[in-house]
Parts: structure tokens; C-alpha cells; sequence
């Protein structure tokens, strides 16, 4: 049973399964449409998360290939632009913690095949294109800060400060209350400022 | 160091590619997908196997009297003293 339902999962297209063809191209105006007005919003809220231009270019891909992938069971609940956010945030989110694993797996690796090509340390290429030269040092600096700081707080800090949302679209995007956003941005911004400090000396 | 120069950071364009990128990867995924009609041809043959098993091992299973009246049947030791 568990083999029929798992062959039966990965058989069927998700959530198109029963499309007829008039349903799939309507599907892929849909996605055209939804990539056309989303587009740069996705990549740039990306490229904050990654600050980088490849990694930035396979979150957008992600992004809209889940987009298309569960757009039949969007609930237009919320807006179609905050339910692209969210999975754009989700996306980050997931494409960091599978590069985090991946970077630790070949320091380990390197630790013991002495012969391994691999890096033992990599470091993350930064290279945000929104980022201007003459305050590149300065913004890559406050990006390491805000690469160390828990997911959410991140994503508030992101959203508020460099995407330049009002609390309550925030809120709404992170589907919490304006307080909680406040209160997360505060959060951020304090650890942010203890941890430039110590750097600092 | 302040925070406010993260306003700083100017918005970008997407690079014009990636809808076609996105397009390849739909059709790879859908080119990927095994037909409806094979799953259900491979899941029926895997659970008659996974019955017959099952059946086999209720049926035939391990009795030592079983065993040893089919060895002195066939005139096989089943021990190991060769010279009694």
C-alpha cells in the first residue's frame, strides 16, 4: 500500500492530476502573468536572502515552479502577492539551511580525505547587484551580521528595512500580528547592534 | 556601523532567461513522471508478490517434524554424525 501511494505521488503531476488541457494552458498564462508581475520582487527579496546572483536565480526558479505546482490549491485567502512572498521567504529559507548542510558536509569530508578538491572553508560570494560600490564594505559587513540572526527576525528585518514594507504588510506577509512584527524588528535591530559592538571591540 | 544603509541596497531587475528556465524545468518535471497505468500494473504485481509471501510463509512454514520425516523420506542426514 505505502508503495502504491508513494508511485502514485510521484507519478502524477502534484495537484494537476485531474487538469484537463484547456485547465493546464490556463495554467501557464496563469504563471506567465503571476512571473511577469512578481518577478522582480521575488529575485530581490532572493537576492537580500542569499546576496548572491546565481543562488538568487535558483530561488526565482524555485519559486515559480511551486507556484505553478500549487497554484490550483491557492485559496486566494490571502492576496496572490503575499502567497507569492511567503513562498519566496520558504524557498530562502530552505535553499540556506540545504547550503548550510551542504557546506558542512565538505569541510568534514576535507577534514579527512586529505586529496579532496573541496574547499575546507567556503566562503559566501557576495555579490548583490543592488549593492553599490561605495558602500559595499559597509553593507557586506551588516549582511554577515544579519545572515547570524534566527529566520524570522531576518526575514522581518529584510522585509521592514530593506524591501521597505510597513509593519502591517509585513504582518500580513508573515502572517503575525503588527506587534509581533515590531517586536521582532526590535529584536534584530538589538542584536544586531550588540553584535557590531563586540566586533568592534 | 548603522542599519539604516540597508535603505541603501537599490532593487534589481530579474535577467529576462529565467522564465525559459523555469519552462525547461516544468516540462523536465513532467517528462519525469512514470504513466498512470504503469504505477498501477507495478503496485498490483508488487502486492501479489507481497500475498504470495506472505501466504507461502503461513502455509509452508517451519515444522522440525515436517522436516525431518521429508529428510529420512529422501534418505537425507540431518545431523552431523557421518559415523554412527
Amino acid at each position: 500500500m505505502i508503495l502504491i501511494v508513494i508511485l502514485t505521488k510521484h507519478s502524477i503531476p502534484q495537484n494537476n492530476a485531474s487538469l484537463q488541457i484547456s485547465d493546464i494552458i490556463d495554467l501557464k498564462l496563469n504563471l506567465q502573468e503571476i512571473y511577469n508581475s512578481h518577478k522582480d520582487e521575488v529575485y530581490n527579496l532572493a537576492l537580500h536572502y542569499v546576496q548572491n546572483i546565481e543562488d538568487a536565480q535558483e530561488i526565482t526558479q524555485d519559486v515559480f515552479v511551486a507556484v505553478h505546482q500549487s497554484y490550483s490549491s491557492f485559496r486566494h485567502g490571502s492576496s496572490l502577492r503575499t502567497w507569492v512572498y511567503r513562498i519566496a521567504i520558504n524557498k530562502s529559507i530552505d535553499f540556506l539551511k540545504a547550503k548550510q548542510r551542504k557546506n558542512r558536509f565538505v569541510f568534514v569530508t576535507s577534514l579527512f580525505f586529505e586529496n579532496s578538491n573541496d574547499l575546507k572553508h567556503n566562503p559566501i560570494e557576495n555579490n548583490h547587484p543592488g549593492v553599490m560600490l561605495e558602500d559595499k564594505e559597509a553593507l557586506n559587513a551588516l549582511f554577515i551580521k544579519i545572515n547570524q540572526l534566527p529566520d524570522n527576525q531576518k526575514t522581518a528585518l529584510i522585509l521592514h528595512k530593506i524591501e521597505q514594507k510597513t509593519q502591517d504588510e509585513v504582518a500580513e506577509i508573515m502572517n503575525l500580528s503588527p506587534k509581533a512584527v515590531e517586536s521582532l524588528v526590535q529584536r534584530a535591530k538589538s542584536s544586531l547592534s550588540k553584535n557590531i559592538k563586540q566586533s568592534e571591540g | 556601523m548603522n542599519i539604516d544603509i540597508l535603505s541603501k541596497v537599490r532593487k534589481t531587475e530579474a535577467p529576462p532567461f529565467l522564465y525559459t528556465r523555469i519552462e525547461q524545468r516544468l516540462a523536465n518535471l513532467s517528462n519525469n513522471t512514470m504513466p498512470k497505468n504503469v504505477v498501477w500494473a507495478l503496485s498490483v504485481a508488487f502486492a501479489i508478490l507481497l500475498f504470495t509471501n506472505i501466504y507461502v510463509l503461513k502455509t509452508y512454514s517451519t515444522d522440525p517434524y515436517k522436516t525431518e520425516s521429508l529428510a529420512e523420506s529422501i534418505y537425507l542426514l540431518d545431523n552431523n554424525m557421518l559415523y554412527k
